[in-house]
């Protein structure tokens, strides 16, 4: 047993595991520590100061490089890197701590008709007579020809709450019943997006098609790494089972809350439907992802998939349904599968593009006639990942940004407005086209060389950077900057965007002036400008008037799904209709990416 | 009249700038005027691409224009190497296998890699991408490779680079086997036993330098 004492917290940590990282104790301890790279040591983010620093290994290559000689001096340490030999002493600075984050949770919903597939309905059993050979299930297969089953423990339940003679109210999902409702409560649905960062349930009433809550929290598993393909490697290494209790538990303490919030009890949830992306989905179905991992990145299932909540150890009702959206294709996931129901694209004659952004950006171009999807390894860079001040949407990141002509000076505003400690996603695009718009940018993605303060040089590495905001005036009391270095990475992530674009246009034939609707999903969607998006060449130049943001429409296919049993019977047919394409495998991807690279010229 | 300063240094500075055009008619003058293509190839090209190699490493320049820079490299070393005089005494140059680790197909980084060590001076033999581990090890044997460069972008691939390295050991082959690619860094590589990483194309010329001793 090994001691790990947090001193400016008040805290204590006990484990038996030595083999584990800090990072990872801290994170089972409750105390979760920012960290973006997936323990590799590359994003500099979970700063620790070891107070013994003779109790725990040698500091690595890879720490020196991310910390200041000053910071190595005090301690400092990277917690993803260090492991322990004896009890240690630790204090965490706050920019290590994670803060509240702000997540997406309410898409754009649109009209559909309130017909769940999840139904109930009041049944008599009249009292048998004597000598009369048939069972209740058979007495009520006599009462509805439809009720075929009933679901084993129901069968349970059914003993103990049939009283001949008076309704009982059950509850069906196709030919079978899978509960036994109180008369006068209502029962329950509720739709799950599960995002590589966030996990977001809304509670539905099923009776009334009305949403009653929702809960959201930052996906757990982020501690296994922050992208899809470090969660599919520790999957791989450590067993499906780890990534797949994680997230199961977690999907349970967020259904108890809901639950006591609104007074319900988790046996009157009868359906869930759940949509992520195909890593998220072999997870969640605890199905190993290792096909995933390499070309040609076949997942194990496409088509949607139905359980009992049991089978899987979801707590609502133990014969309650889980229903799974359909895939397209490994990095094609139920999560676009989730966009197109929201969207309809695949019913209209016009052509419209959808494009999810994220870590992995998921792009569908087409019609009712045909779609085609693919997937672009857009990197953390849009999200605020792998930049020196690049922070999540939370507390104290600047979201959007205005520069002055000629000055240079910036203009600001951060999340809850609280003193600026890193830029987010949103900000990134408004200072990349800022920069672009007052010519402190070349097309190129170079920094213009002016004589202005904000603009400087590292002694260090020789690259430019733009200062956004001295360190007098920060949480952290660093200058905020953006480095040259950033501004590539934003090349590159932005970049694999629109390369995914233009080659699903050029293998569609289809020109950006026929793109009739660009839907942009996804909490990005709602946040960012999209003028500046356009204007650095994120989205494509279409008029704004075509670009709606749908918002969350992963979570609105969820939601679609639980409520609408037509256009449930519609998800497997767009997953037939569907095509993908592998960008990577494409002959002219690597032209077109490079030529994707640079800014747009505009004026 | 110009000098012969004046054209190696044009020649230096059309690479900087990616002008093939310019670099074209300059490698052509520089034969007129009986400059040494030896010369021209040095203190033109090669001078040109080190700096775009310094212009890279601060972040100057990207991708698109290193890509044009060597177009523009290429086009005057196309003109100059019909008339370089074979120096028999000269030390051969050192042959690496390059490739992208097996299961991954992204090999924009590999083709950068490849260029700049091709500059630098070296033989690259190119194995492509998703490549077997067997692969680099057989290439490494039949090329009687000084180095093995392998890439990944994806870290689900990086588990097939250790292999390579304790096959090349079981078998005693002599090459050295350098890693790199977006989430290698170098204590991965250390763990693994590679013999070097590099950050990017410009480190990754430095480190295969070091180790052959060119």
């Amino acid at each position: 047993m090994i001691k790990v004492t947090i001193s400016n917290m008040n805290k204590e940590l006990e484990i038996d595991k030595i083999n584990y990282s800090l990072l990872d104790i801290l994170n089972e301890g409750g105390i979760e520590i920012e960290s973006i790279c997936g323990s590799k040591g590359k994003c500099g983010k979970c700063k620790v100061i070891v107070k013994n620093p003779e109790s725990v290994n040698e500091i690595t290559l890879e720490e020196k490089k991310s910390l200041s000689e000053e910071e190595i001096k005090k301690g400092f340490r990277l917690s993803c890197l260090v492991n322990l030999n004896n009890n240690t002493i630790i204090e965490i600075p706050d920019s290590s701590l994670q803060k509240q984050l702000r997540i997406l949770c309410e898409g754009r919903s649109n009209k559909i008709l309130i017909d769940p597939i999840i139904k109930s309905e009041l049944i008599k059993v009249k009292k048998p007579l004597l000598g009369n050979e048939k069972s209740i299930v058979d007495l009520i297969n006599e009462i509805n020809k439809e009720i075929i089953s009933v679901d084993y423990p129901t069968l349970k339940e059914l003993s103990n709450k049939i009283e001949y003679g008076l309704d009982i109210k059950v509850v069906r999902y196709g030919n079978e019943i899978i509960g036994i409702s109180e008369i006068e409560k209502n029962i329950y649905g509720a739709a799950i997006d599960i995002g590589t960062t966030t996990v977001v349930i809304y509670l539905f009433d099923l009776e009334k098609g009305k949403l009653v809550d929702i809960e959201s929290v930052l996906n757990p598993q982020v501690r296994y790494g922050e992208d899809v393909v470090s969660r599919i490697t520790f999957s791989m290494k450590n067993g499906v089972e780890v990534t797949n209790k994680v997230i199961v538990d977690e999907i349970n303490l967020m259904i108890n809350r809901l639950c006591n919030r609104n007074n319900i009890s988790n046996k009157s949830i009868y359906e869930i439907t759940v949509v992520g992306n195909t890593a998220m989905h072999h997870i969640f179905l605890n199905i190993n992802p290792k096909t995933l991992s390499f070309s040609p990145f076949t997942p194990i299932l496409s088509k949607s998939i139905n359980l009992k909540s049991r089978e899987l150890g979801i707590n609502i009702n133990p014969s309650g349904n889980i229903h799974v959206l359909p895939i397209v294709s490994g990095f094609v996931g139920a999560d676009t599968i989730g966009v197109l129901i929201a969207t309809e694209m695949y019913k209209n004659p016009e052509i419209s593009l959808a494009v999810d952004i994220g870590t992995n950006g998921e792009l569908v171009l087409g019609n009712k006639d045909k779609m085609v999807s693919c997937s672009c390894a857009a990197g953390p860079a849009l999200e605020g990942g792998h930049l020196k001040f690049g922070m999540r949407a939370s507390t104290g990141a600047i979201e959007s940004l205005y520069i002055e002509e000629d000055t240079f000076n910036t203009f600001y505003k951060t999340i809850n407005n609280g003193k600026p400690k890193g830029i987010c996603g949103s900000g990134i695009i408004d200072i990349v086209s800022e920069m672009l718009r007052v010519g402190l940018l070349d097309p190129s993605g170079k920094i213009r060389a002016h004589h202005n303060e904000r603009i400087r040089k590292d002694p260090l590495n020789g690259q430019k950077e733009f200062v956004i905001e001295w360190g007098d005036n920060t949480e952290i009391k660093k200058d905020i900057v953006i480095t040259a270095s950033d501004i590539r990475e934003i090349q590159l992530a932005k970049g694999a965007i629109m390369t995914g674009i233009n080659i699903l246009l050029e293998k569609s034939n289809i020109t950006i002036a026929q793109i009739e609707n660009l839907y942009l999903a996804g909490a990005f969607g709602n946040f960012i400008d999209i003028k500046n998006a356009i204007r650095i060449g994120l989205l494509p130049n279409i008029p704004l008037d075509k670009i709606i943001s749908v918002g969350n429409a992963a979570g609105e296919g969820a939601k679609i799904s639980l409520l609408s049993r037509e256009r449930r019977m519609e998800e497997d047919l767009i997953n037939k209709k569907i095509g993908y394409i592998e960008l990577a495998a494409e002959k002219n991807f690597n032209g077109e990416f490079v030529m994707s690279l640079n800014f747009p010229k505009f004026d | 009249m110009v000098s012969k300063e004046e054209i190696l240094e044009g020649l230096a500075k059309a690479v900087v700038e990616g002008d093939e055009v310019k670099s074209e008619e300059l490698a052509k003058k520089s034969l007129e005027m009986g400059i040494d293509p030896y010369e021209a190839l040095m203190q033109g090209c090669n001078k040109g691409m080190a700096k775009v190699s310094d212009l890279y490493e601060c972040k100057e320049m990207f991708v698109p224009e290193i890509l044009l820079s060597a177009d523009a490299m290429y086009a005057a070393i196309d003109i100059l190497k019909p008339h370089l005089k074979i120096d028999a005494s000269a030390k051969k140059p050192a042959k690496i296998v390059i490739g992208v680790a097996q299961g991954d197909i992204h090999d924009i980084g590999k083709n950068l890699v490849k260029m700049m060590l091709e500059v630098a001076g070296f033989i690259l033999i190119d194995v492509g991408k998703d490549v077997p581990v067997d692969t680099f090890v057989k290439k490494a044997e039949e090329e009687d490779a000084d180095l093995v460069t392998i890439s990944a972008l994806m870290t689900t691939s990086m588990m097939y680079m250790e292999p390579v390295i304790k096959k090349l050991k079981e078998k005693n082959h002599k090459a050295k086997v350098v890693v790199g690619g977006a989430p290698i860094n170098s204590d991965f590589a250390k763990k693994i036993g590679a013999a070097g990483y590099g950050k990017d194309a410009v480190e990754a010329v430095k480190v295969a330098k070091s180790l052959t001793g060119a």
